[in-house]
This record gives C-alpha cells, sequence and structure tokens, in this order.
C-alpha cells in the first residue's frame, strides 16, 4: 500500500489482526527485512511495516530531514490508519525514531522494544557517520565501512562463508547502486545532530532494551543511557551477538518480541 | 494437589490448569508455594504448570540420610512416567536447574525445552565452600539469614526494596530459619549437589535451552552459564544487569516475558 505524504509516496504494508505492532527498521533495511518474521508475529498482532522516507519502495526524499521528521511521518500514517495506540519494535535507526516517536507522542505508545540503538548521537557516532557517508565513494569502501560493525565477532567467525556470499551480493546490487547510496547519505544525515537525552523522561511506557553486547554501532553504554532515562525500562544483554541480532539470534528474537508483546501480565511477587 | 510415592517418600506436587505442560523445579529454599505469582501469566498463557517440592522440600517427606542430586532426577523421570508425560517442558532454577540439567542429561528423550535461570553444570570447589558455610550457619537463625540472603539479592535490589527485605528478615528468622527440621532437609539438599557435575554431558542435550544469568549472582556466575552456553548444542544465553540470583523475583515481568515468549512461540525463523 501506498501513502501519500508531502506529495510523496510512501510504502507500508499491513498482516494479521489484533492490538497494532509497528516495526521500524534500521538504516539499510527497508519493509521485505522482516519478511521472516511476520508469519510469527501476525499470528498474534496487526503488523505494521513501513518503508521509511528514502527507504525500500518509498521515494526519495530531498536531503536536510531530520528523525523529528522521519518521526512525524509515521503519527501521519498512524493517523491515516486511525492507530491511537500501538506497541513499537525498534531495531537501530528504528529504535532511535521510536524514541523519537514515544517523545512526540508518549500517550500514542503503550509498549516499547529497543533492540540495539541510541538516543544521543555522540562524537564518536557523529564521526562514524561521517566516515560511512565518504565511504559511499565506492562499494568496497562501503561495504567495509559499514558492513564489519554491524554483525558480531563472534557471528562473522562462525559464518565466513555466508558473509562473504553477502559481500558479493551488496557490493554487486545495492553498494553500486547510485540511487541507494544517495539515499543512504540522507538517511545516516538525519541521525547526526540526533540527542534526545533530556527527553527520554517523557516516555513512560513499558519498555524493553536489548543491548548486544558485540554491537559496534550503537555500544552497549548507549543501552544502559536508554534504560536510566526511561523510568522503569528493563535491559537485556545479549552476549556473543552483534548489532543486526535479529539475523544473528533470529528464534531469540522471535521468543523476546512475542514475550514482550504478548504476554504483559505483571506478576505480583511483593 | 496430589502425592507420588518414590522409594517410600512421598513427593507432594501440584498440576495447575490446562495446556501444553511445564515442569517448574524449585531453588534450594523455595518450594511450590514460591510459583504462585507467576501462575496467572502461565494460566494466560495456556501453560499448565506442573509444581513439585523435590525429595526434602515444602510439603514433600522428608529425607532420613543424605542423597546424591541424581536422586532427585529419578524421582522426576518417576513422577513424569506416573503422569503418563512422555515428554514435557521444564524451567529449573538455581538447585532446581540443576535438577533439571541431571534429568536432561540422563533422559534427554523426555525433555522438549528447558529454560534454566541462574544455573551451574558443576559444583566447583567455590560453590562447595560456600555451601558448606550455609550448613555451619544452619544452628543460628540470624547467621543462616546473613550468610544466605545476601548472595542471593542484589545490592540493587535491596536498596529499591529495603523494607520489604526488614519484614522478610524478621519473618524468616523467626519462622523458616528457626526450624530445625528444616535446617536438617536444608543441610542434605546442600550436600546433595556436591556431587553435581553434568560438564561432560552438556553435548548430549539436544532440546532448544534459553540460558538466563545475572550480572550481579554471587553464586551462580555469569561465567558459568556461559560454559553451559559453550556445552550445550542448542542454547541461547541472555544476561541480566544489576540483577542478582533470584532474577524471577527481581525482574518479575521481563522474566514471564522471556519463560512465556520462549516456551509459546518456537517460530521457526528461515533467513534468507
Amino acid at each position: 500500500m501506498n501513502f501519500h505524504y508531502q506529495g510523496r509516496d510512501i510504502h507500508y504494508e499491513e498482516y494479521g489482526q489484533g492490538q497494532p505492532l509497528v516495526l521500524l527498521n534500521g538504516v539499510m533495511m527497508s519493509t521485505a527485512s522482516w519478511k521472516p518474521f511476520v508469519q510469527a508475529f501476525s499470528a498474534h498482532f496487526r503488523v505494521l511495516l513501513i518503508d521509511l522516507m528514502d527507504q525500500g519502495k518509498s521515494a526519495a526524499f530531498p536531503p536536510g530531514y531530520v528523525m523529528e521528521d522521519q518521526a512525524r511521518m509515521v503519527l501521519a500514517l498512524l493517523d491515516h490508519l486511525g492507530l491511537n495506540k500501538v506497541f513499537v519494535l525498534g531495531t537501530s535507526y528504528g529504535g532511535a525514531l521510536a524514541l523519537q516517536l514515544a517523545v512526540l507522542e508518549p500517550q500514542r505508545v503503550e509498549r516499547l522494544l529497543l533492540a540495539a540503538t541510541r538516543a544521543y548521537t555522540d562524537p564518536l557516532f557523529r564521526d562514524m557517520c561521517e566516515g560511512w557517508i565518504h565511504a559511499t565513494a565506492s562499494p568496497q569502501a562501503f561495504y567495509t565501512a559499514t558492513i564489519p560493525l554491524f554483525y558480531g565477532a563472534t557471528w562473522q567467525q562462525q559464518q565466513a562463508t555466508w558473509m562473504a556470499q553477502r559481500r558479493e551480493l551488496l557490493e554487486s546490487t545495492a553498494f553500486s547502486n547510485p540511487d541507494f547510496l544517495a539515499r543512504m547519505k540522507r538517511l545516516i544525515a538525519s541521525i547526526m545532530d540526533f540527542d534526545l537525552r533530556d527527553h527520554l523522561g517523557l516516555i513512560r511506557c513499558p519498555t524493553l532494551v536489548l543491548a548486544p553486547e558485540e554491537d559496534l554501532v550503537m555500544m552497549p553504554w548507549e543501552q544502559e543511557r536508554i534504560t536510566v532515562g526511561i523510568q522503569g525500562a528493563e535491559l537485556l544483554r545479549l552476549p556473543g551477538t552483534g548489532h543486526v541480532l535479529f539475523l544473528e539470534r533470529p528464534a531469540l528474537f522471535v521468543s523476546l518480541v512475542m514475550g514482550w508483546f504478548a504476554h504483559r501480565d505483571s506478576p505480583q511477587v511483593l | 494437589m496430589s502425592n507420588f510415592v518414590f522409594e517410600d517418600k512421598a513427593v507432594y506436587y501440584e498440576v495447575v490448569g490446562e495446556g501444553r505442560p511445564l515442569m517448574l523445579l524449585n531453588g534450594i529454599m523455595m518450594s511450590t508455594k514460591s510459583w504462585a505469582p507467576f501462575l496467572p501469566a502461565l494460566k494466560q498463557a495456556g501453560i499448565q504448570a506442573l509444581l513439585v517440592d523435590l525429595l526434602d522440600q515444602g510439603q514433600s517427606e522428608a529425607m532420613e540420610r543424605d542423597f546424591p542430586i541424581q536422586l532427585q532426577a529419578e524421582m522426576l523421570e518417576a513422577l513424569l512416567t506416573h503422569l503418563q508425560i512422555p515428554k514435557i517442558d521444564i524451567f529449573g532454577t538455581s538447585y532446581g536447574g540443576e535438577v533439571a540439567l541431571n534429568l536432561a542429561a540422563s533422559r534427554p528423550d523426555l525433555v522438549d525445552r528447558m529454560v534454566l535461570a541462574n544455573t551451574v553444570a558443576r559444583t566447583n570447589a567455590w560453590l562447595k565452600e560456600i555451601g558448606e558455610a550455609w550448613i555451619l550457619a544452619g544452628n543460628n537463625p540470624r547467621a543462616y539469614y546473613a550468610t544466605t540472603i545476601p548472595v542471593i539479592y542484589s545490592p540493587q535490589f535491596y536498596d529499591r526494596k529495603a523494607e520489604w527485605m526488614e519484614n522478610r528478615k524478621l519473618l524468616l528468622t523467626e519462622t523458616a530459619f528457626a526450624s530445625t527440621s528444616f535446617q536438617t532437609r536444608m543441610a542434605r539438599l546442600t550436600r546433595s549437589a556436591e556431587s553435581h557435575d553434568v560438564t561432560e554431558q552438556l553435548g548430549n542435550i539436544p532440546c532448544p535451552t534459553l540460558l538466563i544469568s545475572s550480572q550481579q549472582d554471587h553464586i551462580t556466575p555469569y561465567e558459568e552459564q556461559a560454559l553451559l552456553a559453550e556445552g550445550m548444542p542448542n542454547a541461547e544465553l541472555v544476561m541480566l544487569p544489576q540483577t542478582g540470583h533470584a532474577s524471577f523475583y527481581e525482574r518479575p515481568d521481563l522474566f514471564t516475558a522471556l519463560l512465556i515468549g520462549f516456551l509459546s512461540h518456537r517460530d521457526r525463523v528461515v533467513l534468507p
């Protein structure tokens, strides 16, 4: 389906019935990335997948937008679909977007799951982003600047053949596609001045933060920053796991997502 | 609530609710009663709870002499036969997790899925000494409290729940910890764990297993759970920061999500 936003098309997909669960993509992801999970999630929820501005089948957008603009687009889409209360799962860039959404309209987000994300682009991450933008100059440079940081060191050792095939595929397709790389530049730029450190207190919904221990993009201490900032937030560390935890540990990811959103009983132990 | 007789001893168990059965195995000081707060969530998820007081626990009959932890696993095997359950999901915490490992090591065919919280593969020399300290403190309720409880809960939990902990201290030191029969049973249970060592058998436990560890666990440290994850072919390891040994008590909401998520959502995910 397409949603018309500021004169451009936003692609979205819906699956299943039940309480709405919005999935927000990482920067290089698209609605297609969630395909392996749609069956499990849509068995219990009305799942909403969105290609954000400059992602997947959505239109290219003029440069200069920031995370808040992505959030306003998502809110407009939720209005359009009549979704007043939603569960939100965001990973990486999509997690930052989930935080931005929840800060703008806290009453709208009923429950949050943040997988490997950040609330603040610190100077280190800002320079990393700038490096990625420079690296769009060649497929090999873009691959080596980004992907080795995205997968955990453990995964890369265990899946060397898969990684090599993936490299070949990415370098010969998306990473050599000027349109894709131009979109990446704008998306990366949109998180470079991101800072919600002073606003996390506005978020009051139950929140689970997943912290992969081998994440070199959204480091474990960024997950701690989020957990400290949101009252009552739960933090779970994932040893031996990298930034793309949903690809590295898909079965665990499904049980965490379903456990967090589908089983919300609060045992009264004390 | 029912009794089942194993080697002349009555073993107390309860079957609660309907659905896919889950056997819950208690930590050393726990009993079937400890699970009450979690039963509504299990019911909601369509899980039938099989609660068991292990040998020398709760309402099960007292033993007369020392026994090895493997006897607990044999008892559970007999109980499952008695209940005509060919294969079951198991949750075990601490001592209960160790019993679960012994059962899964000797009868892997009986176990469908396991969730083990704060569990070790073996009682090493360090843990034996901790057990000895517990046994030595058994004749003095306040000494027993001070020896056992501060290592079970995290410093953060003590700060958060100061009043609750104080009340609990009064209650425990005046009731269970002051009871000679409780202390005799605790000593036997503690000694039974000395023989626990499944390190060589971990590779033969194929069932999908979720391992829950805690950063502030001073009885079954994180590193021991990492050893389990390394040795078991199909295990997933997660870690709760700023949480102590009694993780399911300190983080009940997240614990429930982890347990039920892992047991109820078994979708196979095929990646491109």
